[in-house]
């Protein structure tokens, strides 16, 4: 890991109370982050990737350990810090143009009005939607809304991004596509960007480093550098044999980590 | 012809057919009950486009505004206080469901023992009786926000104030629009009976004190404008809600 760590994560734990009892959705999660790094957190469904990413942009408060951001402690969402959510419907303004969806977070931040309308126009023609300014939200497809989430995110101009298994649900023509647009802004604009996901690949094809969390109550069960070329490409950065090596890596890690899971709870039964 | 013309030829046409069918059928009859077309058509003018309507249309229609003003104020502030708190609004629920359920007119020698018959009186019943809709919808409309909008503008630093100005409010609103919309029509069925039941002027009293006076044309003639300042109302409201509105009609409808 090279660079001071941006964000620094220890020993976090996060449990729900609710009236049927407790769920303990992380265990015991500890990583760095250095500035300008891009970081995968992969693991399975209901592992606790949502829960941990809350925690770090201070929207949800950990039951134990701490999420520091430039050694400061998260405790409620830092001004330097943008969310890009996994339901792209529900995170858009049905009622506000595009491009006010975007200049929304900088009203509130006290951007000027002509800084925003710049941001707007900006961030729009860097993810390929320039011409969508005056459009709702509901006129574009699904990864054009992803887009303009992602528009929002940079107009927000953040040190750090948070992204919550943001391609998900679009079809995967459009998720390579927003993949590598991904990378490009991210090697454009130098932030530091933590990417949660389920699928395996896309971690590794995206990452400097990958951490693969196990089953619910999670903790990080390795931390896979990836040390492929930059910039990636969707054909010849997947016929690398060291792209083929990464992901069995992972996917082991994650299969390992479900059988022993399971072997504990045979022998605790018995 | 294409279809929306021959529905709109048919909306005009249908109330001409009805009117001549009136005309004809009350002007052989010569019933008193049902005075001929043009009997009323006349007093209609004369009344409503002479003082007459200073005298009694207005203080209706000012009535309507301010108690529709009122209520929607009311009832918009205090649904936004009792949808975002749960606790408040379980601990006045009885209360409130009490209330509802009382008939508001029963509510007017009340309004008459605490507020005299002026005008104080009939605002009172008309926003005791039609705040519900307003006031239950805009409970429902801020219960039915979407919670990842709001955790959207939380991540982004928006604070609480501006979380319920620009997401609680816009997107409750077409909630609340639906209630304003059935309060507007329960107010001026309550504005017509306050009238009758105590009052000097006002369209509620006119209609009353002309079938007293056995001036049915004058009567119709207020039923007439009643049911014009109604239609009005209504269809200024469709309009209204048609453009503010427009991302909620459209955003349901299937994707482009
Ligand atoms: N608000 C909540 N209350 C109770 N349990 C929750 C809540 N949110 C998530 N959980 C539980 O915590 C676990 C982890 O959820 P989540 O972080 O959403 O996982 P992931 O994003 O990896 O799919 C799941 O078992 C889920 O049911
Ligand atoms: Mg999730």
């Amino acid at each position: 890991m090279s660079g001071r760590a941006m964000l620094e994560v220890t020993s976090l734990a996060k449990s729900y109370q609710s009236r049927n009892g407790t769920t303990d959705a992380i265990a015991d999660v500890s990583f760095r982050v250095a500035s300008g790094e891009f970081v995968c957190v992969v693991g399975p469904s209901g592992c606790g990737k949502t829960t941990l990413l809350k925690c770090l942009a201070g929207l949800l408060s950990p039951t134990a350990g701490e999420v520091q951001l430039n050694g400061e402690p998260v405790r409620r969402p830092p001004p330097n810090m943008a969310f890009v959510f996994q339901d792209y419907s529900n995170s858009m303004l049905p009622w506000l143009r595009v491009e006010n969806n975007i200049t929304f977070p900088l009203r509130h931040k006290g951007v000027s009005a002509d800084r925003r309308a710049a941001l707007a126009e900006e961030t729009l023609r860097v993810v390929g939607l320039g011409e969508f300014a005056r459009h709702y939200p509901w006129q574009l497809s699904g990864g054009m809304q992803q887009r303009v989430a992602i528009a929002r995110a940079l107009a927000y101009e953040p040190e750090i991004l948070l992204m919550d298994e943001p391609f998900a649900s679009v079809d995967a023509q459009t998720r390579s596509d927003l993949e590598d647009l991904l990378l490009d802004v991210w090697a454009r604009y130098g932030v530091t960007t933590v990417f949660v996901t389920h699928d395996i690949d896309e971690s590794v094809y995206l990452a400097d480093r990958v951490f693969v969390l196990n089953d619910r109550p999670s903790t990080v069960q390795m931390e896979v550098p990836v040390e492929l070329p930059r910039p990636r490409d969707q054909i010849t950065t997947k016929e690398l044999t060291e792209f083929t090596k990464l992901r069995t890596e992972v996917m082991r890690t994650i299969k390992h980590a479900r059988r022993s899971r399971s072997d504990e709870e045979r022998m605790g039964q018995a | 012809m294409t279809r929306r013309g021959l529905l709109l030829a048919l909306e005009i046409a249908v109330p001409l057919i009805l009117l001549a069918m009136y005309a004809a059928w009350a002007g052989a009859k010569e019933s008193f009950y049902f005075p001929p077309l043009d009997g009323i058509g006349e007093r209609f003018v004369e009344l409503w486009l002479s003082d007459r309507f200073v005298q009694d249309a207005l203080p209706s229609l000012r009535r309507l505004a301010i108690g529709y003003v009122l209520l929607v104020v009311l009832g918009v502030s205090i649904g936004l206080v009792l949808g975002a708190f749960r606790l408040v609004q379980q601990a006045v629920q009885p209360f409130a469901e009490f209330l509802r359920a009382l008939p508001a007119v029963a509510l007017i020698p009340f309004g008459m023992l605490v507020f005299g018959v002026g005008d104080t009186m009939k605002i009172f019943i008309i926003v005791i009786g039609a705040i519900w809709p307003v006031l239950l919808n805009t409970i429902d409309g801020v219960r039915g926000v979407d919670p990842e909008m709001l955790e959207m503008a939380r991540a982004y630093n928006v604070g609480r104030w501006g979380r319920i100005r620009e997401i609680v409010v816009p997107a409750a609103l077409p909630r609340v629009v639906t209630g304003m919309r059935t309060s507007l029509s329960i107010a001026i069925i309550l504005m017509v009976v306050s009238e009758m039941v105590a009052s000097r002027n006002g369209l509620g009293y006119f209609v009353l004190e002309s079938q007293r006076r056995f001036a049915i044309s004058d009567m119709w003639a207020g039923i007439v404008l009643l049911g014009i300042i109604g239609y009005v109302a209504n269809f200024l409201f469709v309009r209204a809600e048609r453009s503010v509105l427009r991302w909620h009609r459209e955003s349901k409808g299937p994707a482009r």
